[in-house]
């Protein structure tokens, strides 16, 4: 029969692509529904674009600089149509790349929005209105999540736009006014304030980035307040009123004192929902939680058997390498494997404004509320060889270890490249390595990443050049 | 270029080891690290790794043969039919020098002729080469170190069996149990045949040992009978509420080194010209095995808790069953307890295990009529514990006040809580 697949995957991002993959190099027989570009949010509208606009930011701001490092260039602008345009192109690459494995691999990719039927039954309607029903063995959600959306802020693509919009805007906002600073936020006011405009950054809550360690947030505002980012934290958004000439925004922070704004755009990037309606989930008795995410078990199994759910749509942290690993985990039962289950103390964040922020594990002040035992282990870049040479001395390396044993609680870098060097504190998590073994392992000189190994040595007041 | 392998030395004392097993073929590539044969020495056998990579060329000491250390044992070529017959003529020589000579085994030596047991790490970290090489995350280790668990006694969990935290937590609390005894019936048992059972390693040494010990020793015995109730009464306490279990065994243990510690003259071995009292209260544990027995030690037993005790003793019952106890695990006791009270034997005297200065033989506690402090006979539960000591470093009046101690202390199980 045509239409019968061992697995139904639906929804192509980081998740939901993977999960395909893994099940047609299992042996099986793979189907892929995608309503819209292969690759989800994250290759189309996500992770993969904004590093592309990013990277034009920095580049801008490395030529910018250029005459400290006894380089000469005449004036230098940007190009926002080709800097948007280069953005489009690489997410439109890795969408086709995508394509190509599902072909490599057999997957069958169904165009179309899917709906749960019934336990094994899946109907898919075509952008042209067809349907079609599809039987499965196995089902695999995989359908993400989209910005929340708040009554004030009427999204509308010119005056109150989402990150979506933004990374398809014509023309660049004199005035930009971003609500969240979380990732998308934090980042979108890098890049835009990196291209001259004038950002104002407004958090809620008391610290940039409310998810990283608390001074680690701090190094980062500093950094953005002297990159001349206006950053607003314990403030709201009392009020915004669209007129002629803009919108006049209204900020009142915890002391109650207020600031008005006028800009000519404003980005919210406050909240995600999941993508857990119109997909018959009710009807087929997967349960959701209160804010819509399915509830999963520890092999990402929903309420119904043989119906899974990955990726943003189940809930925890929103994020692309945390959905993959999930559709490892979900893959492997359906094939019957050991489970290895995802283990969300060990899922590293980043965030790719300059300077970087990378993190895994505990803050320090979570160490704290769970009246852990710990010790800490810093070290500045402006302490590092390396760093000094490439011009990048702003940010640390924080490093948390349990006081007992030494075994590795949280990492935070701040700084250049942080990104990149988190992935061997993520390595000795998994492993279970203590301060001795990441302060024991010799590191190249001179690298950035020897920094990582005199955080190690400095929690026990080790390091020989602090 | 041949590579020659040559007999390991696995522990400071052995002298030479019995081949038991190739666990390789004679044309089989081999990397750094497979595993190429097991060993018997006079303790346990231990697998031994290669430390060099090539074909096993030629297999020279054939299974179940007796070598020396540093004697030629196996050829190693980088390609498959590389001639290596004057390599092995001048390997076998230089083997037979090496022997002859007697070098002192700390003295450094050419790397081919290394030990497989290296002593970069600090002492505190030195494992033997089979510990080394389970897989064990680096906090695994720490912790069951804290613990006094050995971590090769640990079922892994993590990726290829590797153990990680939670294997050791997980044996923290819920230690494996071990087997007891069993009696095979008639219709179960083997026809009787009269053969002639070659030694093994393990059985050599302990002819060698405990005739050295009988021949040797001025041996004197001093027995005492123990009221087992306070025992009996504080194990079921223990059973009763948190669900500890505790044995019998691991109470003489922290009762003997309680003992021990305030009458350091038993703890202590004669050296003909003086007497070393030692300063660490290390207790050997004798435990039955298949064709033999051994005696792991609890480490400062004295510094110990009951509980520490019982899964450190545990621990290292499962270890000495399995064969896999490191050298530093059963050697240099400072005193020993031997237990047959299981079998319900009622007394008996153990030979001390030189250079030890004595050794407790422990019965089963058993029923008995005794006159009680208002003189009417009652019913109790009575063990007989055994001292054997050499004269020569323990007197009489010593051994027996060593004895009422730790009679004392097994009447009084309350004051081995601290």
């Amino acid at each position: 029969m045509e239409n019968t697949f061992d697995i139904l995957v639906i929804g192509s991002g980081p998740g939901g692509y993977v999960a395909a993959i893994k099940g047609a190099q299992g042996g099986k027989k793979v189907a892929l529904v995608e309503k819209s570009e292969l690759g989800g949010i994250c290759l189309n509208w996500g992770c993969i674009p904004t590093k592309a606009l990013l990277k034009s930011a920095e580049l801008l701001d490395d030529l910018k600089h250029a005459a400290q490092f006894g380089i000469q260039t005449g004036a230098v602008s940007a190009d926002f149509a080709k800097i948007m345009n280069r953005s489009r192109d690489v997410a439109r690459q890795n969408s086709n790349g995508v394509q190509f494995l599902m072909k490599k691999h057999k997957v069958e990719v169904l165009k179309g929005q899917a709906k749960i039927l019934a336990k094994g039954l899946v109907e898919i309607t075509t952008p042209e209105g067809g349907k079609q029903t599809v039987k499965a063995g196995a089902v695999i959600v995989a359908t993400g999540a989209s910005p929340r959306q708040f009554p004030q802020y009427p999204i509308d693509g010119k005056t109150f736009v989402t990150y979506r919009q933004t990374l398809a805007l014509e023309a660049q906002p004199k005035k930009l006014l971003i609500i969240g600073a979380g990732a998308i936020g934090v980042e979108f006011a890098y890049f835009f304030n990196a291209l001259g405009t004038e950002v104002h950054l407004v958090e809620m809550l008391p610290q940039l980035l409310p998810i990283e360690d608390e001074e680690i947030a701090k190094g980062l505002l500093a950094s953005f307040k002297k990159q001349g980012i206006h950053c607003y934290v314990g403030t709201q958004v009392a009020e915004t009123k669209a007129g002629k000439s803009g919108v006049a925004a209204r900020l009142v922070d915890a002391q109650k004192q207020e600031t008005k704004i006028t800009v000519d755009q404003v980005l919210v990037a406050v909240g995600m929902v999941p993508n857990s309606k119109d997909l018959g989930l009710e009807a087929a008795g997967v349960k959701t939680d209160e804010r819509s995410f399915i509830q999963v078990n520890g092999h990402q199994e929903t309420s119904v058997q043989g119906v899974y759910a990955i990726g943003d749509v189940a809930g925890r942290q929103l994020l692309a390498h945390k959905a993959s690993a999930e559709a490892e985990a979900a893959v492997a039962h359906i094939l019957g494997l050991a489970v290895q289950g995802v283990d969300y103390g060990q899922i590293p964040g980043c965030t790719y404004c300059q300077p970087q922020v990378a993190s895994i594990g505990f803050t320090e002040k979570a160490c704290r509320e769970k009246k852990l035992d710990f010790k800490i282990g810093r070290f500045p870049f402006s302490a590092s060889g390396k760093a000094r040479a490439i011009g990048h001395t702003e940010g640390l390396v924080k490093l948390i270890f349990g006081a007992k044993y030494g075994e590795l609680l949280g990492a935070h870098i701040l700084g250049c490249d942080a990104t990149e060097l988190l992935a061997e504190l993520g390595l000795a998590m998994k492993l279970e390595a203590t301060y001795e073994e990441v302060m024991g392992t010799v590191h190249a000189h001179p690298t950035l990443s020897e920094s990582v190994m005199e955080a190690a040595a400095d929690s026990h007041g080790l390091s020989p050049h602090i | 270029m041949p590579t020659s392998v040559l007999m390991p030395s696995l522990s400071p004392t052995m002298e030479e080891g019995v081949l038991a097993k190739w666990l390789v073929k004679e044309g089989d590539f081999v990397k750094q690290g497979t595993l190429l044969c097991s060993v018997e020495t006079d303790k346990t056998t231990v697998d031994y790794e290669s430390m060099d990579e090539g074909f096993l060329r030629k297999i020279v000491l054939p299974e179940k043969t007796q070598a020396k250390v540093n004697q030629l044992i196996a050829v190693l070529t980088e390609t498959k039919d590389e001639d290596i017959g004057e390599f092995l003529q001048k390997a076998q020589e230089k083997s037979q020098k090496l022997l002859t000579a007697k070098i002192a085994p700390v003295a450094p030596v050419p790397s081919a002729l290394a030990p497989p047991i290296l002593s970069t790490r600090s002492p505190e970290d030195r494992r033997s080469g089979e510990e080394r090489r389970l897989k064990a995350s680096p906090l695994a280790r720490k912790v069951a170190v804290e613990a006094g668990i050995p971590i090769g006694a640990v079922q892994g969990s993590g990726p290829s069996g590797r153990v990680i935290r939670r294997d050791v937590e997980a044996f923290k609390t819920n230690p494996p149990a071990t087997e007891g005894p069993g009696v095979a019936f008639g219709a179960q048992l083997p026809p009787a045949v009269t053969q002639d059972i070659p030694l093994s390693m393990m059985r050599r040494t302990i002819a060698r040992r405990l005739l050295e010990s009988t021949q040797s020793i001025p041996v004197f015995a001093v027995t005492l009978k123990v009221d087992a109730e306070p025992l009996n009464e504080l194990r079921s306490q223990l059973k009763r509420g948190p669900g500890y279990k505790v044995s019998v065994n691991d109470i003489i243990v922290k009762a003997s080194a309680f003992a021990l510690r305030r009458h350091p003259a038993v703890n202590s071995s004669f050296h003909g010209e003086f007497i070393r009292q030692h300063g660490n209260v290390d207790v050997g544990v004798a435990v039955s095995l298949d064709g033999g027995l051994i005696t792991p030690i609890v480490k400062h037993a004295d510094q110990k808790s009951l509980w520490n005790i019982s899964e450190e003793v545990k621990a290292l019952v499962a270890k000495a069953r399995a064969g896999k106890l490191a050298p530093d695990e059963y050697q240099g006791g400072t005193f020993t307890v031997s237990n047959l009270g299981m079998y319900g034997v009622d007394e008996f005297t153990a030979i001390i295990n030189p250079p030890q200065a004595a050794i407790l033989s422990v019965g089963g506690a058993q029923p008995e009529i005794a006159l009680d402090a208002q003189g009417i006979p009652r019913q109790k539960s009575v063990m007989k514990i055994t001292l054997n000591a050499d004269h020569r470093a323990i007197d009489g009046a010593l051994a027996a006040q060593f004895l009422s101690t730790l009679k004392s202390a097994l009447e009084n199980p309350a004051w081995l809580l601290f």
